[in-house]
């Protein structure tokens, strides 16, 4: 009994020893793995659970109207690629001529034995990333996901789906120069991405990238790794633009309608502003695309085309006049003089028709507007202003006054400073240069800056900056009184008369009474004279001109609610487009319209 | 002093050997304490798991809404297309609807002022 009691004490002391020997090596291997073993970094890094960084890509702002509707917005697509590896052949090729028999329904332009042999080749060249088709979205990838192949998976079926943001614009190509434009996958084509207000205002909109650790689960899933750090991501801030997209379609609308048919017309815009806010409500841009002749929104003529404004300027030699006091009435009558102006070169050929058709000798201020006179004009100009070069200085000084010399920050990247000449910068600068000044020409501004003038005559003297996005601290006020407001009072009579009774009667019918001013200049030709020097002349070899029609004012005029300006812009040509006739045709149409859309003109029952 | 617990580390090799280290180290005291360790340690790995498996499911539900917005965006822009005033009217027209752009202002119905 003592003697059994013995060998089973032996061998669980056995038992024991063996243990403790265990133990020990196991722990000596323990020490060793953790201070001098390494491992080999393949073996490693299949074996140890990953730990990857995503990073997340900020959500782009959208832009909206004044009424909140959706301008521009972020919409993801998908692109597909296809691991053509995945798989053994018997297994594969059946499912690829199925998925080939499905791919035309979604991605239309290739036959089924089209994709058939495309895969095939692929999975003979052993290609991991077959792109199939192009972007598509959401809903597509939905059916993509259930056709044979692609729904075994990533792994089984080789599918890989990579999301991308692009941008949508639900209301097309209305106001896209305004809006702008940004590079997408859709179309890479878009170099210049500082356009409009998404080039302006990408660092508001674009937001900021983040990112978070994703780790492996022990089921070998992925979660995120809430121990360690991360970046939360800012999604872009969306802005509020001042635009009515319903006045955008209308004034795009009718731009489009009379300029379609006008081949010579090269570039057209239209703005119409809230007088009071200086809030821009449309801004149509029109350029013709030279191959396929359509008009499109590929330039801001508005703020990017400088030009000599011609006749609309003559409203703002009226303001310097009146305001300096050289004029106390409208009705005062200056001597035609056939026409010639004192003291310069200048001459105008239709007061010698107003001399013969009335039988006078003198025209008034107000007929000499209505008929739009250069020599009545550059006439108040020099009589005004003429007498000495410091006289001359203080007619530029009242343009200066009149916010008409400097451009404004603006809401859009682009917008050219004027370029008004003046007899402290220019040495040679005569009454000749101040007459041309006086009827809109030796001057360029944009169709902005000019509306802006007008703009403050329909607000009585009030100068609105204007803008195009809703902020904090607008609309801002560029000048309380800019002129008097008697002046403002006088401009608005005369500016109806011309509307009523002058060069811009086509207006006159309007479901509004409209104070409108038009304008046509000439665009400048260079060429080279016979002695080599450069010159500008306003027609080519050809006997051929280059337009400029401009129609700016407000509406209605004895209570403002919106004022505009529309220009068109012809290439060289021998038809005749003087007097702002289309513009004036097209914003008749556009204020007809206004008046069913803008409750201001409700009728009361 | 140091000479008894250079005598005392002297036996533990013999101590290991015997199977006596435990008992003379008087371990048999906290057993349940080493129990306990041992539940609280199988407990962190259940709990590690299960934390685990709520990730996964959180990962999951934000797939889902992610999915959800992307449906939600897809809309909007739709909807917004259709808003567009022209494609309105083409629609109605379309659909052999009467209504169509005004012709006249709205009227606004006022209350008569007393007199």
């Amino acid at each position: 009994m003592k003697e059994g009691k013995q060998h089973t004490g032996l061998a669980l002391y056995v038992i024991y020893v063996v243990m403790l020997i265990g133990g020990l090596v196991a722990m000596g291997k323990i020490i060793y793995l953790q201070t001098a073993w390494k491992p080999n970094e393949k073996i490693a890094r299949a074996v140890t659970p990953q730990t990857t960084r995503n990073v997340i890509d900020p959500i782009r702002g959208d832009i909206y109207d004044c009424k909140g509707r959706i301008l521009a917005m972020s919409y993801p697509v998908y692109v597909i690629h296809l691991d053509c590896t995945v798989g053994a052949d018997a297994w594969w090729e059946p499912r690829a001529k199925a998925l080939s028999a499905e791919l035309p329904k979604v991605f239309p332009g290739r036959s089924a034995n089209d994709y058939y042999r495309i895969l095939m080749q692929s999975r003979e060249k052993g290609r991991k990333y077959l792109t199939l088709g192009k972007p598509v979205d959401h809903r597509t990838l939905g059916l993509i996901e259930k056709m044979p192949l692609l729904k075994e998976g990533r792994n089984r079926g080789g599918i890989i789906v990579e999301q991308k943001n692009t941008r949508r614009y639900p209301y097309g190509t209305l106001a896209r120069r305004t809006i702008g434009f940004v590079r997408t996958i859709e179309n890479p084509e878009i170099t210049n991405n500082k356009v409009g207000l998404e080039g302006h205002y990408d660092d508001l909109l674009k937001g900021k990238p983040g990112y978070v650790w994703l780790r492996q689960t022990d089921k070998g899933q992925t979660v995120r790794n809430y121990d360690s750090t991360l970046v939360e991501v800012v999604n872009g801030s969306s802005i509020v633009t001042t635009l009515d997209i319903d006045i955008q379609e209308l004034a795009d609308a009718k731009l489009r309608a009379y300029t379609r048919n006008e081949p010579e017309i090269d570039e057209a815009c239209l703005v119409l502003m809230d007088v009071r806010t200086g809030a821009i409500r449309a801004m149509v841009n029109l350029n013709r695309n030279p191959r396929t002749r359509e008009m499109e929104e590929t330039q801001n003529i508005a703020i990017g085309r400088r030009h000599e404004p011609g006749s609309i300027f003559k409203t703002v030699t009226l303001a310097a006049v009146l305001q300096d006091g050289y004029l106390k009435t409208l009705d005062m009558k200056i001597p035609t003089n056939h026409g010639d102006v004192e003291g310069t070169k200048h001459h105008d050929i239709h007061i010698k028709e107003w001399e013969r058709d009335h039988h006078t000798s003198s025209i008034s201020v107000l007929d000499g507007f209505k008929i739009s006179s250069n020599y009545v004009f550059a006439t108040l100009a020099i009589r005004g202003y003429g007498a000495s070069r410091k006289d001359q200085a203080r007619f530029v000084e009242c343009l200066k006054r009149f916010h008409l010399t400097e451009k404004f920050s603006f809401d859009l990247d682009g917008l050219q400073s004027p370029n008004i000449p003046s007899p402290q910068t220019h040495k040679y600068f005569t009454n000749n240069d101040l007459g041309a000044m006086g009827f809109g020409y030796s001057t360029e501004e944009t169709p902005l800056q000019m509306l802006m003038f007008y703009n403050a005559i329909a607000g009585k003297g009030r100068m609105m900056k204007p803008y195009l996005v809703e902020g904090s601290g607008r609309p801002i006020v560029l000048d309380e009184q800019v002129f008097r407001s008697e002046v403002a009072d006088t401009l608005t009579r005369a500016l109806k008369y011309v509307a009523s009774h002058g060069t811009a009667r086509a207006v006159k019918d309007a479901a509004a009474e409209v104070a409108a001013k038009t304008g046509t200049s000439f665009a400048t030709f260079q060429i080279t004279t016979p002695s080599g020097k450069k010159k500008a002349v306003y027609t080519d070899s050809e006997g051929r001109r280059k337009y400029q029609g401009s129609l700016a004012g407000f509406f209605p005029a004895d209570d403002p609610q919106y004022s505009f300006i529309c220009c068109v812009y012809t290439n060289p040509t021998k038809k005749s487009f003087q007097g702002g006739g289309i513009p004036a045709k097209v914003m008749k149409e556009v204020i007809d319209g206004i008046t069913l859309l803008d409750p201001y003109w409700r009728n009361r029952i | 002093m140091m000479r008894e617990i250079l005598k005392k580390l002297a036996r533990v090799p013999v101590l290991l050997v015997r199977g006596e280290l435990l008992l003379v180290l008087g371990v048999e005291k906290y057993i349940f304490h080493i129990l306990y360790t041992f539940l609280i340690l199988g407990l962190a790995i259940w709990v590690s798991l299960e934390i685990d498996t709520t990730l996964l499911e959180v990962e999951n539900n934000n797939r889902r809404i992610h999915s959800l917005q992307i449906e939600l965006t897809e809309k909007r822009y739709d909807v917004a297309v259709l808003e567009r005033r022209s494609n309105v009217a083409k629609n109605l027209k379309k659909k052999g609807s009467a209504v169509a752009e005004p012709e006249k202002a709205a009227g606004l119905i006022t209350e008569r002022e007393k007199r």
